[in-house]
């Protein structure tokens, strides 16, 4: 049951952690079974005490979910405790090079309509450095068509959206200068589609 | 006489107090456990994945996002939801 692969913390450690982040966070093992509970952890009261005793372990997915219950309240804990900056601090973002390029790409992706798709992929392809087509299946699934870098003004336009709204749609992108091909195969949401197109990019 | 009468009105009234508090407790908890059950069904038929490796995407995605599970979880099922219209 509790065959561990290198590299992870033994169990015995795990467990004084536990048991130290239950006493820190001052969580009644009653409240810390609820908020097990409550991530789908199966395990009873009964169940959670003879793992922290060490009597009887959880199965490690188990064991899992009763750390991530304890983690949830120790970050809540943190939270509250913070002290405000006296002006929020922007995020740290890639601004340049490839990774930049697809956080602007995904992030934009997601929130963006389909018309949109040909520009954002189009500065994404900038700041990569190469040119990107975009290629979506028809709705039979027989052919690509080119979705136009211009965005909206093309006849194809009609005939993209009806298969992206039907939610059979696939893209091809390729970079011409690098010879990188990418293939995706896509499902209705455009963050995935993006994301399936890029995920073998490099 | 009165008094007692009194008295049990008081105690039937505390009584169902508690027992309103833990059901709507239970009720949150359990709401946040279907949606976390839906999200990993979601996650399992999308991506062909058992259920503990759902979770464990569940869990990175709370982790990654500085998010509770059960937030994690609605977005994922909102997200199916959307997908469907």
């Amino acid at each position: 049951m509790m065959g561990q692969a290198g590299g992870r913390p033994p169990e015995d450690q795990r467990r004084s952690a536990l048991r130290a982040a239950l006493d820190f966070a001052e969580l009644p093992l009653d409240q810390l079974w609820i908020r097990y509970f409550a991530l789908g952890g199966t395990g009873d009261l009964m169940d959670l005490d003879a793992h922290l005793t060490g009597l009887v372990l959880l199965p490690p997915a188990e064991s899992n979910l009763l750390a991530h219950a304890i983690n949830e309240r120790l970050d809540e804990l943190v939270t509250e405790r913070r002290v405000p900056y006296t002006r929020p601090m922007p995020l740290t973002r890639p601004t340049a090079g490839p990774l930049a390029a697809l956080v602007d790409l995904l992030g934009a992706a997601g929130s963006s309509p389909p018309e949109r798709l040909p520009a954002l992929t189009a500065s994404a392809g900038r700041a990569l450095g190469v040119d990107i087509e975009v290629h979506l299946i028809d709705h039979e699934q027989r052919a690509l068509l080119r979705l136009p870098a211009d965005g909206t003004s093309s006849p194809n336009t009609r005939r993209w959206t009806g298969p992206w709204q039907a939610g059979r749609s696939a893209t091809t992108s390729s970079s011409r200068p690098t010879g990188r091909t990418a293939h995706g195969c896509g499902s209705p949401s455009s963050t995935e589609r993006i994301a399936s197109a890029s995920s073998r990019w490099g | 006489m009165f008094s007692t009468q009194a008295a049990v009105l008081v105690a039937n009234v505390q009584a169902y107090d508690r027992a309103k508090r833990l059901t709507d407790g239970m009720r949150e908890v359990i709401r946040d456990r279907d949606v976390v059950s839906m999200a990993k069904g979601f996650l399992m038929g999308r991506s062909n994945l058992d259920e503990a490796s759902a979770m464990t995407v569940l869990l990175r995605q709370a982790g990654r996002d500085g998010m509770s599970v059960a937030a994690a979880a609605r977005a994922v099922v909102e997200s199916a939801a959307r997908r469907r219209r």
